[in-house]
């Protein structure tokens, strides 16, 4: 089955941290909906703080790439 | 007796769009009437080079060579035509030959089947290349002369050049009257004259400015010319062409025959014509574009030109020493042995004259007129005055050959500089045209295909 992969990157901690999580993130043949479903949702499962946490990219990836 | 033929040229695509609107129509405007435009009967529609090349890159995001297969698919049964610079191709520094042999082959490799080609200084050393090039990949050649008025620039001299073009593969001469100065008794003498000496069709193309085009046109038709160029009266006029349907009417009228379908011209005009009303309304379009201005028949200086000299005036807070100026800038273009004041030869005598009435009589001479006058962009169609040549040159001797001839082939060096950033030969020859322009198109070409979207998220 095709998953997708979700690139992301930790901002190092600079002081205050802002309460949320704010980028540009390139997008693979994923739609803006799909896009802003799986970012929040790693945003929520992560439990990472949203200050620190960056979105690069989402791509679309096949069965082969995931090896199944 | 059967009726002379007459062809057109459709500029709207390319010179009216140029001249009314700095070249900024976009494709998507075009595409919807391409099909119908196809089916009016054109002897060819100009649509590419110029300044529609710097203009799709710089200005409306558009890859050049792919708006030009995209038109060519839409109009299959139309001859798309291009102005191209000669040895300049679309800028106004020389390149090396296998840039310009490059750029003609893709050119006619992505659709375009009729190339103008043209020197400012009708100097045809600068066009060899291109033609050679143009007829070896089946396009046919137009050889441009471009036209002025002077003691050098006789009917004699005229025909002159058009028999070497001849010669040298040019399959139609075109009369390219820039400033729109032509008057019809000087357009229907050249047009005898050429038509006389030689067997070859003949193609006028004027600008409206003056107010002197249909009459020049119209004057060039009843001397023989085969072709002529006009825009779809949306876009015609004032420093347009004069209108498609006006002349196609008026020629009809008078007997000759004229291949257009006028129901045909009347859809593409509809189209455009809304086009034209939200370009006034933006103000993209300025009424001042599309008046007569007489001002150039007097001054004996192209309109552009004109305002060009006022500003550099305005600028200097001179503005009351114009009259001086513009009795200097026929002094200065003698001097410099009647070069057309086209670009970028009008901009060179214009910034001298002004120079030689502030500063005094060549204090400063600048740049591009020192290479100008050491033969860096060909040969002046008359002589230099040798005491301003003494004084550029010392000792030294202007140069004999092209100015090309000094240049190192280009072409693979910078294909293998840009490496992955140029996709194929014709990202390269953009960047070779438009360094600059083409290196921010292509880093947004690629923004956009990765599809970045900015997000933001925030706790709930």
């Amino acid at each position: 089955m095709a998953g997708k992969i979700i690139e992301a990157q930790l901002r190092p901690h600079s002081g205050r941290l802002a309460d949320y999580s704010a980028g540009t993130v390139k997008r693979f043949d994923v739609p803006d909906k799909t896009a802003a479903m799986l970012m929040a949702i790693v945003a929520d499962c992560s439990g990472i703080p949203l200050g620190e946490l960056r979105f690069l990219s989402i791509r679309d990836v096949t069965e082969e790439e995931t090896g199944k | 007796m059967s009726m002379k033929k007459v062809q057109f040229t459709e500029t709207i695509l390319r010179d009216a769009n140029q001249s009314l609107i700095a070249t900024r129509m976009p494709f998507s405007v075009m595409e919807p009437i391409l099909e119908t435009l196809d089916k009016a009967g054109f002897y060819s529609v100009e649509c590419w080079g110029g300044a529609t090349f710097d203009s799709c890159m710089r200005f409306l995001d558009e890859d050049p060579w792919e708006r030009l297969r995209k038109i060519k698919a839409k109009m299959p049964n139309t001859k798309l035509q291009m102005l191209l610079r000669g040895q300049n191709l679309l800028g106004y520094k020389h390149y090396p030959d296998d840039v310009v042999r490059k750029f003609v082959e893709r050119s006619v490799s992505n659709g375009i089947d009729v190339i103008r080609i043209f020197d400012a200084l009708n100097d045809l050393r600068n066009l060899k290349v291109a033609v050679e090039e143009t007829v070896k990949r089946g396009a046919i050649a137009s050889g441009a002369i471009s036209y002025t008025t002077s003691p050098v620039h006789t009917l004699k001299k005229y025909v002159e050049i058009c028999r070497e073009m001849k010669e040298m593969g040019f399959e139609t001469i075109c009369i390219k009257d820039m400033a729109g100065v032509m008057s019809p008794q000087e357009c229907y003498e050249l047009v005898s004259a050429i038509k006389d000496s030689l067997d070859i069709p003949v193609v006028i193309h004027t600008h409206c400015t003056t107010g002197l085009a249909f009459m020049t046109l119209l004057k060039g038709v009843e001397a023989g010319a085969d072709v002529i160029d006009t825009a779809l009266s949306s876009f015609s006029g004032g420093t347009s062409q004069a209108a498609t349907e006006t002349l196609s009417y008026a020629l009809k009228q008078l007997g000759y025959e004229v291949p257009l379908d006028d129901a045909v011209l009347k859809t593409c005009n509809d189209h455009f014509k809304t086009y034209q009303g939200e370009c006034l309304k933006s103000g993209l379009l300025k009424p001042v574009s599309m008046r007569t201005d007489t001002d150039a028949l007097n001054y004996k200086v192209p309109g552009g030109m004109l305002s060009n000299l006022v500003s550099q005036l305005e600028q200097a807070g001179a503005l009351n020493r114009l009259d001086e100026v513009l009795a200097e800038t026929p002094v200065v273009r003698a001097d410099l042995g009647y070069p057309p004041l086209v670009t970028p030869m009008s901009q060179m005598v214009g910034v001298q004259a002004v120079s030689n009435v502030l500063m005094g009589k060549y204090k400063n001479i600048g740049k591009e007129v020192q290479a100008y006058i050491r033969g860096e962009y060909g040969r002046a169609p008359g002589e230099i005055d040798p005491a301003l040549m003494k004084r550029v040159l010392g000792d030294e001797k202007p140069m004999e050959g092209r100015y090309a001839d000094t240049l190192e082939p280009l072409f693979e060096k910078t294909k293998a500089q840009l490496g992955k950033t140029a996709r194929c030969d014709e990202d390269v020859l953009s960047y070779i045209s438009f360094p600059q322009v083409a290196e921010k198109f292509f880093a947004a070409r690629t923004e956009r295909e990765e599809n970045r979207a900015s997000y933001r998220i925030e706790a709930m």
